[in-house]
């Protein structure tokens, strides 16, 4: 990576063995326009600091473990450009906020993980038809339906981006409920009831200011606001038709 | 197992001053609970109002008082603050999908700023004697 330009990346340490807490570090980068900020610090790695850690893997915004605090902002490093992230000659990188360090830029997942299961994210059916039937068939227009939520990468910048998430890690939170909704409108699936029990509760899609960073900081557009938008008005219509039809189709 | 040391890492107070998009959502935020202080203020009206002429008037006396106007000016911007920077949500994150294909965010926002307009001109022509 042999640039004419060079930048200082300010990086977030820290060393869970070590005796003192997170500091920053600072790196001085050579850089093209074409490179990226994962590439700025897999040079810090390579030539620098050996000892520097981050999660990455594609490279190309698809298996959403490079995401990182770019100066303040939730962003897939690898798809963020280090022309456009320098702001004052500094690229100051951070962990992902609301998620705790383990080492330097590396994030504990597991409350993400716990919620993401907590909306039962696959295909429940009442009664599995035999293999031997064949597949469940959709019309083009019923992948349509869920398309959207479909896309997530899991990468969690919607958390990172979430002011209810940092103050309240009981809120089940943006990806997870834009794919409850995915599972909810798939019509191959039977669990509506079951994911509704299970968020439309105090700490899950109630617990939503309608802040709508997650939607803006989505590389995937998601939009995970307007799902759980969705989810209320759908939770609110089926409260509203039990009470006045009690005997109506649950779907 | 071994126990792991985590680094807590959570945004410093203030951390909605960085970015105008959190801004905006404190902004929403504060209309939200001004606009019930004002909801507060006119139901005033009608409490002075069952207590006979002189006590309305009296009421109305103080609510032209410069600090209540200068109060009320305020509670009007974050009201406005309020709806406006909740048009802009709707229009971008959207509930309504026609046949599955959102249409564009600028369409919607224009369409509910024409539905304010309209019952804000509805609620002035009720207000000062249209009807
Ligand atoms: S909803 Fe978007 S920001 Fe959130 S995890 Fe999925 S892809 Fe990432
Ligand atoms: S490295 Fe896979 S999304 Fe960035």
């Amino acid at each position: 990576m042999a640039g004419e330009k060079s930048i200082t990346f300010r990086v977030r340490r820290y060393q869970p063995q070590g005796t003192k807490g997170p500091y920053y570090q600072d790196y001085n980068v050579p850089y093209r326009d074409d490179e990226v900020v994962l590439d700025g610090l897999n040079y810090i790695k390579d030539q620098l600091d050996p000892t520097l850690t981050f999660r990455w893997s594609c490279r190309m915004g698809i298996c959403g473990s490079c995401g990182m605090d770019v100066n303040g902002s939730p962003k897939l490093t690898c798809g963020t450009f280090i022309r456009d992230a320098g702001r004052g000659g500094v690229v100051q990188v951070d962990p992902l906020t609301s998620f705790n360090s383990i080492k330097d830029l590396v994030t504990d997942f597991d409350p993400f993980m716990d919620h993401f299961a907590h909306v039962k994210p696959w295909l429940i059916r009442e009664k599995e038809k035999p293999v031997a039937q064949g597949e469940y068939l959709q019309y083009p227009e019923d992948l349509t339906a869920y398309r959207q939520q479909s896309l997530c990468i899991n990468c969690t910048l919607c958390y990172a981006a979430c002011p209810v998430f940092q103050g309240d890690d009981r809120f089940v939170g943006p990806a997870s409920l834009a794919m409850a909704l995915r599972y909810i409108r798939d019509t191959r699936d039977q669990g509506a009831e079951q994911r509704f029990e299970r968020i439309s509760t105090e700490h899950g899609i109630w617990e939503c200011t309608f802040v709508g960073e997650c939607s803006v900081v989505c590389p995937k557009e998601v939009d995970p606001a307007g799902a759980i938008q969705t989810l209320k008005l759908m939770a609110t219509t089926r409260r509203m038709r039990k009470l006045l039809m009690p005997k109506s189709a649950p779907r | 197992m071994v126990e792991v040391r985590e680094a807590v890492w959570k945004r410093h107070g203030g951390w909605w001053t960085h970015n105008r998009r959190y801004v905006s959502f404190m902004l929403r935020e504060a209309g939200g609970s001004l606009s019930a202080l004002y909801g507060i203020i006119l139901l005033g009206l009608l409490v002075t109002y069952s207590q006979g002429a002189s006590a309305y008037a009296n009421y109305i006396a103080f609510l032209e008082t410069p600090a209540m106007l200068v109060l009320q000016a305020v509670i009007l911007f974050f009201v406005l603050a309020h709806a406006l920077t909740w048009f802009y949500l709707i229009g971008k994150s959207q509930v309504v999908m026609s046949a599955y294909r959102a249409p564009p965010w600028t369409r919607v926002f224009g369409l509910m700023i024409v539905v304010f307009l309209a019952a804000s001109v509805g609620v002035l022509y009720i207000v000062f004697g249209g009807l």
